[in-house]
């Protein structure tokens, strides 16, 4: 059971049958009533499904159509918005803490506070209080940063990525800063900073190579958080996302190939992040 | 940690606001009698100042301080009044959620931990669904009343809160009860538990004297996260139209063309946001100011979440003279020590 491979795919099969388990919770509750039948009814059905997916489908103004392959589209779609505004997201507050920390305690201790202010705002408001800069920078100076509404099947990026990525973004500044601030009582930050080395260097070679494996922990959470955002994101940016497409779809088959539509390729990102690390720290690293 | 916390400026911030919307929304229900100042309510008395400034919803220029609604409620007053539905519901919530997590986690922890790595495993998929698609897909069916002229609900209005309440709840359950089983499960296997268990306390003891109070930071601070995850949970629903109670969609066209209108029955915050965000563009205070409170009150609750955290480890807010205080106050009992007593105590241990 101790070699990585065994480990990820048993976790792998085991997450499976959760999303297939939590497909279904819709049909546990018949009305306000608990209806255990109809449940592992469902559950057999959506399992019998996932066999045959391309039989699955959704009904739309009393027709019916296939899921495959209208719902790959859409897949694409998140998909890139998903990776990347985590990438964004990485990107963004590496280079921020890097530049926070060479600045004074004092500075430091005000962004902290502010990151955790920040922290508090609903997602949806900051959706608002962008689209509302966006519109309002464009009625000072007529020039629109941002496509604002998106039309047809014409993809928009900048303003639902933008949306997308401030508050993981600020989550995980915020969580990076606290772990650099835990590595630099380490011992070995002591030695270096005696032995003559610059804070920069410090920071950049050895710091920050240490605290990205407890980043990465974080991430898990993370993802949680970025996916109820993309959820939120693509509905009032009426993107034609998988999000969307299984709020107003939600059949408990739609919901089950979804859901391991999205955890497939995360999951399988993740894996090799997390095998990368192995490899590099030689210690067991858990998701 | 209670004495602590009462000196802790972020606790005090976070408890004074939240407290203080509580008290001014329970004030205008009592004394005020839940009055909101209204374009109707102006008609009515023959004022027809606002009736110039064209039809509502008006902007917060002519109704202060936050503008009005789509009927030209005063928004403002209509938020205090709504303040202790929203409030009282992440309160509750996230108060079952912790005591059923806390039944369901000590359970957990103390049985079936030898299946923690697969149940943990199947527990992940909660990672990959969000929560509020799922409590929307689960909640639409019940909570959406339909119709034109007259709206009706399949249930009646106590047993839609009672099941969106229990489905709030048991929708976090799986996930928190394994956090608790997990922490319980660490306290259990602290050196002290072997200890009292060699010197002869039963589970139920253990569970009653050592670890309910170590785990109950934890679940103080559990309890505020709690909170914040409804409140984030009830914007998300509001926004898609599942006001809490249920809402009222109404056509208002036979053919339903055109988008329906959607009605909230209590003046519950999240009710307000789904309307007035469709019109974020035309009127964006009927949007941004009930989220602007919904901001307000999860910094609140994570400002005392925060002083609690600190308050436990920061040596500045524990209180350290409290047993000796104690002792002070109570007067020593006089012991006078003579050859009887002697004799007592010999003879006790005899028997």
């Amino acid at each position: 059971m101790n070699h990585i491979l065994v480990r990820i795919s048993s976790k792998f099969i085991f997450i499976a049958i959760g999303i297939i388990l939590l497909g279904s919770l819709t049909q546990l509750f018949s009305g306000i009533h608990i209806d255990f039948s109809a449940y592992t009814a469902s559950v057999a059905e959506v399992i019998k499904g996932l066999l045959h997916p391309a039989e699955i489908t959704y009904i739309v103004k009393g027709r019916e159509y296939n899921i495959f392959p209208d719902l790959v589209d859409n897949w694409f779609y998140t998909m890139r918005l998903l990776f990347l505004s985590l990438l964004i997201a990485l990107t963004a507050c590496t280079t921020l803490t890097y530049l926070t920390m060479l600045l004074p305690q004092k500075v430091i201790n005000v962004i902290k506070f502010i990151l955790f202010s920040l922290k508090s705002l609903p997602d949806l408001l900051v959706a608002g209080i962008l689209q509302m800069g966006v519109i309002w920078f464009y009625q000072q100076t007529e020039i629109l940063i941002f496509q604002v509404a998106n039309f047809g099947d014409n993809h928009s990026y900048a303003l639902p990525l933008t949306a997308l990525a401030i508050l993981p973004t600020v989550l995980l500044y915020r969580i990076m800063i606290l772990d650099v601030e835990t590595e630099l009582q380490q011992p070995y930050v002591e030695l270096a900073r005696s032995k003559g080395m610059k804070k920069r260097r410090i920071l950049f070679v050895h710091i920050f190579r240490n605290v990205l494996i407890s980043t990465f922990l974080h991430s898990k959470y993370l993802m949680w958080f970025l996916l109820s955002n993309l959820l939120v994101i693509e509905y009032i940016f009426s993107i034609n996302g998988m999000m969307r497409f299984l709020l107003f779809m939600g059949s408990p088959a739609i919901l089950t190939v979804g859901s391991l539509m999205v955890f497939v390729p995360v999951f399988l990102f993740f894996s090799i992040f997390q095998m990368m690390l192995e490899k590099y720290s030689a210690q067991k690293v858990e998701l | 940690m209670v004495r602590g916390l009462l000196r802790h400026p972020l606790f005090i911030i976070g408890f004074i606001i939240v407290f203080g919307l509580l008290t001014a929304s329970f004030i205008h229900a009592t004394v005020y009698d839940g009055y909101i100042p209204s374009l109707e309510d102006q008609l009515t008395k023959k004022d027809d100042s606002l009736l110039k400034e064209g039809s509502p919803p008006y902007n917060p220029e002519v109704m202060p301080p936050m503008g009005s609604d789509l009927l030209g409620k005063n928004l403002f007053v209509f938020l205090i009044s709504g303040a202790k539905y929203t409030i009282g519901i992440a309160l509750i919530v996230g108060f079952l959620r912790v005591v059923i997590s806390l039944f369901a986690g000590i359970f957990y922890g103390n049985y079936l931990m030898r299946v923690n790595k697969y149940v943990a495993s199947i527990i992940d998929a909660f990672h990959f669904i969000p929560v509020s698609l799922l409590a929307y897909l689960i909640l639409n069916e019940v909570l959406v009343g339909k119709g034109t002229l007259t709206i009706t609900f399949e249930y009646s209005f106590p047993e839609r809160v009672i099941f969106e309440l229990v489905i709030l709840t048991i929708i976090a359950i799986p996930t928190t009860s394994l956090l608790i089983g997990n922490q319980t499960n660490l306290i259990m296997n602290k050196e002290f538990i072997t200890c009292v268990r060699t010197l002869g306390a039963g589970k139920i003891r253990i569970l009653r004297k050592h670890v309910i109070p170590h785990l109950m930071p934890k679940l103080v601070i559990n309890y505020l996260e709690q909170i914040v995850q409804v409140l984030i949970l009830l914007v998300h629903l509001g926004l898609f139209h599942l006001m809490f109670g249920g809402t009222r969609v109404v056509s208002t066209s036979i053919l339903g063309d055109s988008p329906p209108v959607y009605d909230s029955l209590t003046g519950e915050w999240s009710g307000i946001i789904g309307e007035s965000y469709r019109q974020l563009f035309l009127y964006p205070w009927m949007a941004l100011f009930p989220l602007m409170m919904f901001a307000i009150v999860i910094l609140a609750f994570n400002f005392m979440q925060e002083g609690v955290k600190d308050a436990l480890t920061n040596p500045k807010y524990r209180i350290k003279g409290r047993k000796k205080k104690r002792r002070h106050n109570q007067p020593r009992q006089q012991v006078s020590i003579t050859d009887e007593s002697f004799q007592a105590a010999s003879g006790n241990q005899s028997m």
